[in-house]
């Protein structure tokens, strides 16, 4: 029996070293409670950005050590969700807004959407968690109204040429092209529309959801995607 | 030309598109091309270790799956969250190789269960 069970033992000490050397962890490191919590990003200083919606448009810095609690940046006027979120430029960040709707039972898609920059360059925060310096909002653009915005990235910044916000609309099943001029008005158009965007008819569920730029630099470690695209 | 991946949530996939950096639309005759099969995905992010490699949500599976672009293959690293909404690499020294997780609390709107999770995928990242 004892050599049984020292056998079962090793038994159990092997697989959990199995188990614990194959599977990662995960660790809670923040709760917003009552946040719906969509989006993040991560600024280079490795504190965490977290938009969320209902009740309340919330753009959230997390500490990834934990030795902080969850810091309100901003909220943001005329709506009640904030979505995508996307850096640009170094510490600059565009998060999409737009306005959920929840009659008790369901969310309808939501709609009114605008683009703000939220420029986190002169950003600070005092030790016991208070904002000495805030966070500089200023609205982009109004999108069409007919726009619901969900997952944003971007295309790579440049000093010479407009860099483009791309923003996944989950209801029309396409991805809204947004100029970033050096100077100037930016612009709103359809940038990619096609039918794997699109919810399978008849599901009225949401379609083209998430979106990420694949940075061009590794692009010659990537020849087996790259080499479809240059033969279509 | 850029690649966009993108998921779509009702039709359980995974894609790539072209787009004209120059221009912010998808080249002339650019089509999607199909990389994997996800249970009702939500946000991504790609691998920065390794270009066949994304990190997808998914709603449906309650999970994070590594997605290997390839071959469209899909392996669940880290599972049990209530909504998993979106992934971001940790930019510090320590956590350079760790994902952060949204999760929205699910269809159940588990007010418990809305926050930040970080995974630390070690092997799984290369």
């Amino acid at each position: 029996m004892t050599f049984l069970r020292g056998f079962h033992n090793l038994l159990l000490l092997l697989f959990s070293c199995i188990c614990s050397a194959s599977l990662p962890s995960a660790l809670r490191i923040a709760s917003l409670p009552g946040n719906l919590v969509e989006n993040l990003a991560v600024r280079a200083n490795g504190q965490i950005l977290v938009t969320s919606s209902t009740p309340s448009p919330n753009l959230w810095q997390i500490d990834p050590l934990q030795i902080r609690k969850p810091l309100l940046i901003t909220t943001f006027p005329e709506t009640n969700g904030t979505f995508g979120i996307t850096e640009v430029q170094p510490d600059v960040f565009y998060v999409a807004t737009g306005n959920i709707i929840f009659d008790g039972v369901t969310v309808s898609p939501p709609t009114s959407f605008s683009v703000w920059k939220v420029d986190m360059a002169f950003f600070q925060m005092s030790v016991n968690n208070t904002i000495v310096s805030p966070a500089e909002i200023s609205k982009l653009v109004d999108m069409p109204p007919n726009a619901s915005i969900n997952g944003m990235t971007s295309t790579p910044f440049s000093v010479y040429e407009p860099s483009f916000l791309l923003a996944a609309d989950s209801v029309n099943g396409l991805v809204w092209s947004i100029s970033l001029p050096v100077n100037g008005v930016p612009e709103v158009f359809i940038g990619v529309k096609d039918t794997t965007m699109l919810p399978p008819p008849p599901s009225r569920a949401l379609g083209i959801n998430g979106i990420k730029y694949f940075n061009s630099s590794i692009y010659c470690k990537f020849p087996l995607l790259f080499e479809q695209y240059i033969n279509q | 030309m850029l690649i966009i991946t993108d998921t779509n949530s009702a039709a359980s996939t995974l894609h790539s598109h072209a787009i004209d950096p120059k221009t912010g639309l998808a080249p002339p005759l650019s089509t999607a091309i199909v990389l994997a099969n996800i249970t009702v995905p939500d946000d991504l992010i790609l691998d920065i270790f390794n270009p066949n490699l994304a990190f997808v949500c998914s709603q449906g599976l309650e999970a994070v799956l590594r997605v290997d672009l390839a071959s469209g293959e899909t392996t669940q690293i880290a599972g049990n969250f209530t909504g998993p909404s979106a992934v971001a690499w940790g930019r510090d020294v320590s956590d350079v190789g760790s994902l952060y997780l949204t999760t929205n609390g699910g269809i159940k709107g588990d007010m418990a269960a809305q926050g930040v999770s970080r995974i630390d995928l070690g092997d799984m990242a290369l």
